[in-house]
């Protein structure tokens, strides 16, 4: 039965991607053999990586505590996204991991609060999210067990470094006994039949052969590309297709929020942590030139030297895994950082190809299964960052073209089932759950026509009274946090 | 805002009527809506699902029904599974549970390891990892655990019952709460001449009973649906053939066993499904391969007790309505389609369809995009529920009839015929997350049906083999130690809820 299993893996790239394949393919596979092809010169990588909440069962599943991955990962907690200037300048609002309020019964919360604005309520929808309270007011601490304290509905993700990403995984994986090989690849033989690939020739004259090869080598792609494995894009939906990144100093008590704002001809993103601050303005680089996206920078960060140019792409690989070959990160395609970084792809990716892990033969089915199911959650991601655009009212062709793109039918049936009641179409493997597409909407005033219809079978001055009731406890629980960064002191240190 | 709806007309009062017209007045503002249900004592009903699934309790939660209450009221019995007889080869039986097997380690879910112990010669069976299939086996049911740690928290169950008897059992309940029932034929339906919205249905003493939103609930006649909306049907009758039933109650052979039974004969197969006062049997069979007096014969040669009555026929087509919200008419129970009986999830797809309605309640605009998603929603569920029925068919290896050599050599659909060789080359089950029959669901028929892996998670391997040999012990013996302490399943009923057939 063991006969034709997997006796060797390479890995090509050097980045957090990489790092982090290696470190769990080689905990998967004990029986096989895993290098990795380090390149001379790797790929640039964001600064911040900011992740959702699915990394927490990623550690877990790695056996990672979360002390330890904030200090060795340069950590911190992250509790959602600070839109400001998006809709149209001077508008705020922020989109927070987790529910808003408490459902009632079958019910989700943000049916009471449609029905209570057209009631004449004007509680802002943020004020029954602690996390987005927390997050306004950079506080943080964990959950607590207690489903009847407000202090439960405490959700998070991390903002990492990638950097120290890349280098915490990459000694996880040589502790685990992978082989690091230095060069680059030159050119690749594949066999006649299978066009399976076989060996890697790199540049130093050596090469590496095996059963699996693993492309994590970020947007030049070496392997993906050899193999001429086709895109899906998505740029007339998302037309941002280049950054430019400052590094300016870390604060000590960092914003728990990734900030957008939104620009002349497109965006800047800020992730501060306590060791540094990166700025990027993503933008499309045909509706803005160069020079001007350089002063938006520098207007916003005072900064223009050490500018790192990258590429953004909205894109995927119709198969990325593709033969005997697996892609994750760029090389497998990827978005725009509007609601995370290249890092998320990459654990799903790897946690969906542990459940599939093939044999020698690397049997069609399986890829199939993973190309299926990641063609999906790249359908569904890419939705949810084209449902930002739509109700913005900014100036310029960049926000007009993102905005009145016709939409794909997937994202107009929800946009269209939310406007009359509030529900809330809901597809397989999304990444972004219900509660993130009602926090987008509301907080970008998209509110429904009319509302569910069941609450009217509700006493409403009594849901009121109870909801009245929660804002306040998430007030009460909010002013006695500790401070985001009093409590990653006091945390990591433990 | 636009303007609400007022009248909601069910049509038909059997199973899914009654169930539809409660559930409605449970979740809607009384005062707002006028909920009425039209039905005939000279229509006889169905009353599909005798045996239904755990999703039941969902409903009945919701309803705030009292539980032993319902089961003393429509002689109810325990389940914890369905055994299948005879599918892949005469002479099989496996029970597929509400329940996991074993526990997944390592982050490597159990039958992989099950699978590698196999592969090491090790013969204890997949079922002797389930407490609810070693329980039902034994003839023995406890209500689960509510205590995490405990082997006893880890299964679900669902009822056996006389579903004429929950329909009148829920027609009380919704009568308590408003619904109004209008008794009567209707003769004619009547739509707007522009629009084609239902306006009214005629009635057979010549009164018009006038309706903003219709919910056909009239059976296999799709009274509304189809004869007056043509909404269209999905034949699926080339994967599913069988087209009729012939139904019989029989006295009680002993004990009530705590499980449906599913036993493939000829040309189809037979239900038995034990209640407190009688079991319910029935023969589903394909009428191109077996005359309906050789289907009755089958089926009296099959039951275990005295009949009760004489066979009942019914004829029926597998598939969908193509779209079963049509304007304002929505169709719930058989007139939006029949998956005939085999996994039990009649009662489970009104219960959907009827959530999802509650769900996308229209007003008066009766907006286009709402009734897309009730269709697109409910087309998934019939078209998942379909397919495992179909994995009964084609996984086999009967070759003893004409029908089996069909079913066998049949084309699948192609997410199905995906789902099985991923299966078969890793032991790897794909299931999407809004499937009502999740992995061990798939797991209990795949390998029921006797598809085995060609290979398991290589994952599975880094547990040492004389540790991996302790813990399944282990785990095998708490479930026999387990299963040994519950009492059986009449005991359990005796002791909760026992209707007069029993308690006298």
């Amino acid at each position: 039965m063991d006969s034709n299993e997997l006796r060797s893996v390479v890995i090509v790239g050097g980045g957090p991607a990489a790092w982090t394949a290696a470190s769990v393919l080689s905990r998967a596979l004990s029986a096989a053999d895993v290098a990795v092809v380090v390149p001379d010169v790797s790929h640039t990588t964001p600064a911040a990586e900011a992740t959702l909440p699915t990394i927490l069962g990623f550690h877990q599943l790695q056996g990672l505590n979360e002390p330890e991955v904030l200090r060795q990962q340069k950590g911190s907690f992250r509790l959602g996204t600070r839109f400001q200037d998006w809709n149209e300048p001077g508008h705020r609002y922020i989109n927070p991991i987790g529910a808003h309020g408490a459902s009632i019964e079958f019910v989700a919360f943000h049916n009471y609060a449609v029905k209570a604005r057209q009631n004449g309520e004007v509680r802002p929808f943020n004020e029954y999210s602690l996390v987005a309270m927390a997050g306004d007011r950079g506080r943080f601490s964990h959950p607590v067990n207690d489903p009847n304290s407000v202090l439960s509905t405490m959700r998070y993700a991390l903002h990492l470094d990638a950097a120290a990403v890349a280098r915490s995984f990459r000694q996880r994986a040589e502790a685990a006994g992978v082989t690091v090989i230095n060069g680059s690849v030159a050119s690749l033989q594949r066999h006649p039949d299978s066009g399976f690939i076989q060996t890697l020739n790199l540049d130093n004259g050596s090469s590496i052969s095996g059963d699996l090869f693993v492309d994590c080598s970020g947007p030049g792609a070496v392997l993906m590309d050899a193999l001429e494995e086709p895109w899906e894009d998505w740029s007339h939906w998302l037309p941002a297709n280049r950054s430019l990144r400052v590094i300016s100093s870390g604060k000590p008590d960092p914003d728990p929020l990734t900030r957008i704002i939104g620009k002349d001809g497109g965006w800047l993103r800020q992730v501060e942590s306590s060791h540094q601050t990166e700025h990027r303005l993503v933008f499309c680089d045909a509706m803005l030139d160069e020079e001007s996206a350089l002063a938006t920078l520098s207007e916003a960060t005072g900064k223009v030297s050490d500018v790192l140019d990258q590429r953004v792409q909205n894109r995927m690989r119709r198969q990325p895994w593709s033969g005997n070959c697996l892609a994750l990160g760029a090389a497998a395609g990827g978005f725009e950082p509007l609601q995370m970084d290249e890092l998320h792809l990459v654990h799903t990716g790897l946690m969906r190809f542990v459940g599939l892990l093939p044999d020698r033969s690397c049997h069609p089915a399986l890829a199939s299964q993973y190309n299926r199911v990641t063609r999906q959650e790249c359908r569904n991601i890419r939705d949810f960052l084209v449902a930002h655009y739509r109700a913005t009212a900014r100036d310029g062709e960049f926000w007009r073209q993102a905005r009145a793109s016709e939409l794909p039918d997937s994202l107009a049936h929800k946009l269209d089932l939310f406007a009359v009641h509030g529900q809330v179409a809901f597809y397989e493997d999304e990444t972004f759950p219900e509660p993130s597409w009602v926090s987008l909407w509301l907080g970008q005033e998209q509110w429904p026509a009319g509302h569910d219809l069941v609450l009217d079978g509700y006493d409403f001055e009594r849901l009121r009274q109870r909801f009245d009731q929660m804002a306040e406890l998430i007030q009460q629980a909010v002013a006695g946090m500790p401070t985001h960064g009093e409590y990653l002191q006091r945390f990591a240190r433990a | 805002m636009e303007q609400a709806i007022k009248d909601i007309i069910v049509v038909g009062g059997g199973t899914a009527g009654w169930m539809t017209a409660a559930a409605l007045a449970r979740c809607l503002n009384r005062e707002a809506f006028n909920i009425r249900l039209i039905e005939s004592d000279q229509i006889g009903i169905v009353g599909v699902g005798e045996a239904t699934i755990p999703a039941i309790h969902e409903f009945n939660q919701l309803l705030g029904i009292d539980e032993k209450e319902f089961m003393r009221q429509s002689n109810a019995t325990f389940k914890l599974g369905i055994e299948f007889c005879d599918w892949a080869n005469k002479g099989d039986s496996y029970i597929h549970p509400f329940a996991a097997y074993g526990v997944p380690m390592e982050g490597v879910e159990f039958h992989h390891y099950w699978l590698r112990m196999r592969g090491q010669g090790d013969q204890a069976a997949f079922a002797d990892y389930s407490l609810p299939i070693t329980a039902a086996r034994a003839g023995r049911f406890d209500y689960p655990s509510r205590d995490p740690r405990s082997p006893k928290s880890t299964y679900r169950y669902a009822f056996h019952f006389d579903a004429a008897l929950y329909a009148r059992y829920l027609r009380g309940w919704a009568e308590q709460r408003g619904v109004q029932r209008i008794e009567g034929k209707i003769v004619g339906v009547n739509q707007n001449g522009e629009t084609g919205f239902i306006e009214t249905v005629s009635m057979e003493n010549g009164d018009l009973v006038s309706g903003d939103l219709f919910v056909d609930c009239s059976g296999f006649r799709a009274l509304l649906i189809e004869q007056a909306m043509n909404a269209g049907y999905d034949d699926w009758s080339h994967w599913l053939p069988c087209n009729r039933a012939a139904a019989m109650p029989t006295e009680n052979d002993g004990e009530p066993a705590p499980h449906t039974r599913a036993r493939a004969l000829t040309a189809g197969w037979q239900w038995k499904i034990p209640l407190q006062h009688r079991t319910g049997n029935g023969h589903v069979y394909c009428s191109d391969y077996l005359s309906d007096d050789e289907a009755v014969s089958l089926l009296r040669e099959n039951v275990d007790g005295e009949p009760l009555a004489e066979p009942r026929l019914l004829r029926f087509t597998a598939g969908r309505r193509k779209q079963a919200w049509v304007k304002n008419c929505v169709a719930i129970g058989l007139s939006g389609g029949f998956l005939e009986p085999l996994e039990s999830t009649s009662i489970y797809l009104i219960q959907s369809a009827i959530m999802k309605l509650i769900r996308n309640l229209p007003d008066a605009s009766f907006k286009q995009v709402e009734i897309d998603e009730f269709n697109r929603q409910m087309n998934n569920k019939f078209e998942q529920v379909r397919d495992l029925l179909i994995l009964h068919y084609k996984q086999i290896f009967r070759d003893d009839t004409p029908f089996w050599n069909y079913t066998r050599n049949m084309e699948i659909p192609e997410e199905l015929a995906h789902r099985m060789a991923l299966f078969k080359h890793r032991g790897v089950v794909a299931v999407e997350q809004s499937e009502l029959f999740s992995e061990p669901s798939w797991l209990a028929v795949l390998l029921g049906q006797g598809l085995v892996p060609d290979s398991y998670d290589p994952r599975a391997n880094v547990v040492a083999l004389d540790e991996l040999t302790r813990r399944m012990t282990q785990i095998r013996s708490m479930i026999a130690q387990a299963a040994d302490s519950m009492p059986s399943h009449l005991q359990t009923i005796k002791a909760h809820c026992a209707s007069d057939s029993i308690a006298a």
